[in-house]
């Protein structure tokens, strides 16, 4: 017996915990160990290592798993509204844009009548359409952005987190 | 027996696929089941890689909303455990590099040195997270083993004997050559083996 076949059994008794040996390989180690006490020691050392290593309790506490399952949920519902929202608002503004291409003409019309019956000067119909035709979005915009702003302060509250079961100790 | 596995390989599909179509609507059914089922397992998986029974809790919780985040990119293709202890490693490291970020460059330094014996994790002040689980002497004695092995091959040692995760798995969890996720179990092997002698 040589030093490299203690090796060699040292190699192949941890590769069988990482494949599936051969038949002549786990013959050979059979006989290996069958004949050589340091080697068979060393291996039950590994094999005592590994099984107590392998069943150790380890388990989530049933708190924090609660506290868990009651976050993913919230979290869960916030992201679907959000997710909502994000496509209400693709679509308001898809929509929007279509009615907006669609009344411009109009728009230049009634704002070139109304300079005419006026006696405005020249960029006024312009200005007029430009003015007309931004001012809903912009108002939508302003609103959105102002109700966005208050929500997200009334949610970012520490008491409002808790509220909410994000704060769960 | 073909038709048998034949059969167990269509079931694991379709429930990967229920998996997958479940998070993509985030459905607090499937979220809820996944938990339930998964809870152990990435919690262990937690506790051993970071050894610190706080932030793993922390990271419990974050993994899973991050899981509802990002559930769309679950790929069935794959096994759910793998994907799911992805994001869990992913979310510890972004949490270490958060809370402890020497401790996370020496765990680092130790993966740069992977083929020499390297330093076990810096001690920490808080009491061992294996210490607070070992409710018997074996598990003390794992505890003090563990307590030794640097935190990639105690990983390591984790995904293949307790997530019983292939080679190839553990090397696509831990984003290495499959050669290194080889090495890193050859060698928390052999440190387990030297470190629970010692501890007799």
């Amino acid at each position: 017996m040589t030093l490299s076949d203690h090796d060699h059994a040292r190699e192949l008794a941890a590769e069988r915990w990482m494949r599936v040996l051969g038949d002549e390989e786990r013959r050979w180690l059979d006989e290996h160990l069958a004949g050589c006490t340091p080697c068979a020691a060393e291996l039950e050392r590994l094999n005592d290592g590994l099984t107590a290593f392998r069943t150790v309790p380890v388990r989530a506490d049933a708190a924090l798993v609660r506290a868990t399952m009651t976050s993913v949920r919230i979290y869960a519902d916030r992201l679907h509204e959000t997710q909502m929202r994000d496509r209400l608002l693709f679509v308001s503004s898809a929509v929007a844009g279509v009615c907006g291409a669609l009344t411009l003409p109009w728009l230049w019309r009634a704002a070139t009548f109304v300079a005419d019956l006026a006696w405005l000067p020249n960029p006024t119909p312009v200005l007029l359409t430009v003015v007309l035709w931004t001012l809903p979005g912009a108002m939508a915009a302003a609103l959105l952005a102002a109700y966005r702003r208050s929500k997200h302060s009334r949610s970012a509250s520490p008491s409002a987190r808790r509220q909410n079961g994000w704060e769960t100790t | 027996m073909t038709a048998a596995l034949q059969c167990a390989s269509v079931l694991m599909e379709t429930e990967r696929a229920t998996i997958a179509l479940g998070l993509r609507r985030r459905d607090p059914e499937v979220l809820e089941a996944l938990i339930e089922r998964y809870q152990h397992r990435v919690f262990r998986y937690l506790l051993y890689f970071t050894r610190d029974r706080a932030l793993a809790e922390d990271t419990f919780q974050e993994t899973w909303l991050r899981v509802v985040e990002r559930g769309a990119q679950y790929n069935p293709r794959f096994a759910f455990e793998a994907w799911l202890l992805t994001v869990a490693r992913n979310v510890a490291i972004d949490q270490m590099r958060r809370r402890r970020p020497m401790a996370l460059a020496e765990t680092a330094a130790q993966d740069a040195a992977e083929d020499e014996s390297g330093p076990a994790d810096p001690p920490t002040a808080d009491p061992s997270p294996f210490d607070l689980a070992a409710e018997n002497e074996q598990a003390r004695r794992v505890a003090a083993a563990l307590a030794g092995i640097p935190a990639y091959y105690r990983e390591a040692l984790t995904l293949r004997f307790h997530e019983d995760l292939s080679l190839q798995e553990i090397a696509e969890v831990t984003r290495v050559p499959l050669s290194t996720a080889k090495s890193r179990v050859r060698r928390g092997l052999d440190l387990l083996s030297r470190l629970w002698q010692e501890t007799r």
